[in-house]
């Protein structure tokens, strides 16, 4: 039998996939001084988990980002399940997408961000509205949409700093 | 240095396949969640008031910057105008003052009514302060975080106010962090009366700055401008609270302004108050209560 050497990978290559993920979701309770402007604020967990699905899959376990959603939903005060729905959708795009998004451009990245957030969003919206058996306006989710879209680029550099800084497995 | 074997094709195939199985797995399990949800499971109100408590000190943490930069705004506008509104305040503390002395009258003259006609109406119960901390709803949800629980002796279901008037009702409760509803959600059901016409109505929250009015009598006895109170008819919420004003009224429904500005809500003030003939909830003795209270009847006993 061919053996191979045992990859070590370091604790925080390990744990900050998750932790970033969890802190973006953590990230909802920060209050921002602006009249109407929490009800549409970015959602920073999705962009946390597409960013670690692309660059990281193997640290980023499904399990991780439903316990993500839960937390959300919990911060959030919204039906427990659907922010599990919407991270989860994101996270299946990526996966299904992985060579289309894998080493491209960050243009090519920040596009299937657009359409991975899209999904999440509109996921969100169908689980609140199934929950609440009533129909929602689409405008507070699409106005949140496009600020989560414009937003990426910052969180996304920021995290690729987090990435870069990662042991790589010895 | 350490060993093992590599993962054969089949293996890996298995994997693959386990992962497969776990997310779809995964996506039923909020799937059923969100299924179940409209039954408020015991356990499930339990995880949110726990949460509320753990969060508490984070959203605390990131509230500050916000709230240092919105004092610093609020300092500058009103040292600007703090000479034109001392004297503003100067002449309505003047008028206030008459206006109290025939308040006062009023109000020794309905004790005296109500005793004669035997009226018992509950009190307004005991207030208990506490500062927003955070506003964490997105899209689909209005509420607040409030730095006040168990221990101040707070319990779900209270109505939450400011000078002002309502703000919402207290949904979830934690140790000391609870979680209100403001009336703009889109759950938030509310008995008003409106106030030139007497006309009662439920409130219901839209997710937006304007709550509908639907169930009226007689809509066309309803105009722009009339105040809009609560009746206390809803059982829940004390009767006589400031709920806003009618500023539409058309085809596309009856529209309210809510009395108290939602984006600027700093402190805000939860009335604990029974209402009569009502049950406590399950599981909660009146005896147990983290709270002294006072009667809760003029000339009734508790």
């Amino acid at each position: 039998m061919i053996a191979a050497p045992v990859r070590r990978v370091h604790w925080y290559t390990q744990i900050a996939p998750v932790a970033t993920v969890i802190a973006a979701v953590l990230l909802d309770l920060l209050w921002i001084p602006v009249p109407g402007f929490n009800a549409v604020a970015p959602a920073f967990a999705v962009m946390a988990v597409y960013c670690w699905a692309v660059w990281r899959p193997e640290y980023l376990p499904y399990t991780g980002v439903f316990a993500a959603g839960l937390l959300e939903d919990l911060v959030r005060g919204t039906p427990l399940g659907a922010g599990a729905l919407a991270l989860l959708a994101a996270q299946g795009f990526v996966w299904a997408q992985q060579r289309l998004l894998r080493s491209r451009s960050f243009e090519v990245m920040w596009l299937g961000f657009a359409v991975a957030a899209l999904l999440a969003a509109v996921i969100s919206w169908a689980a609140v509205a199934f929950s609440y058996r009533a129909v929602l306006s689409p405008w507070p989710g699409a106005m949140q949409y496009v600020l989560t879209v414009a937003a990426f680029p910052a969180l996304a550099l920021l995290l690729m700093r987090i990435e870069r800084g990662m042991p790589r497995p010895a | 240095m350490a060993t093992r074997a590599r993962p054969s094709g089949r293996l890996w195939l298995v994997r693959l396949w386990l992962q497969r199985f776990a997310f779809l797995l995964l996506l039923a399990a909020a799937f059923a969640l969100l299924a179940l949800g409209r039954v408020e499971a015991p356990w499930a109100g339990k995880l949110r008031a726990g949460l509320l408590d753990a969060i508490a000190p984070v959203a605390h943490a990131l509230s500050l910057p916000g709230r240092a930069v919105s004092d610093w705004f609020g300092s500058v506008k009103d040292t600007a105008q703090l000479q034109r509104q001392n004297a503003e305040l100067k002449a309505e503390i003047e008028s206030l003052k008459l206006r109290l002395t025939a308040l006062d009258e009023l109000a020794r003259e309905n004790g005296e009514f109500r005793k004669l006609l035997g009226i018992q109406i509950h009190d307004e119960g005991r207030h208990i302060a506490a500062r927003v901390i955070a506003d964490p709803g997105g899209p689909y949800v209005r509420s607040v975080l409030v730095r006040a629980g168990h221990r101040d002796g707070v319990r779900k279901g209270r109505a939450v106010i400011t000078a002002q008037g309502l703000v919402g009702r207290v949904t979830e409760v934690g140790e000391f962090t609870s979680r209100v509803m403001l009336i703009t959600d889109l759950n938030s059901r509310t008995a008003v009366i409106i106030g030139n016409s007497g006309e009662r109505a439920i409130m219901t929250g839209a997710n937006a700055d304007l709550p509908r009015l639907l169930h009226l009598g007689r809509s066309g006895a309803v105009a722009k401008g009339d105040k809009v109170m609560t009746s206390g008819h809803d059982g829940i919420l004390p009767p006589g609270l400031p709920v806003g004003d009618v500023v539409e009224v058309g085809p596309g429904g009856i529209r309210v302004r809510p009395a108290v500005d939602m984006q600027s809500l700093g402190f805000v003030r939860i009335i604990d108050h029974d209402m009569p003939g009502l049950l406590p909830p399950p599981g909660e003795k009146t005896a147990e209560r983290a709270a002294p209270r006072r009667s809760r009847y003029d000339g009734g006993s508790p």
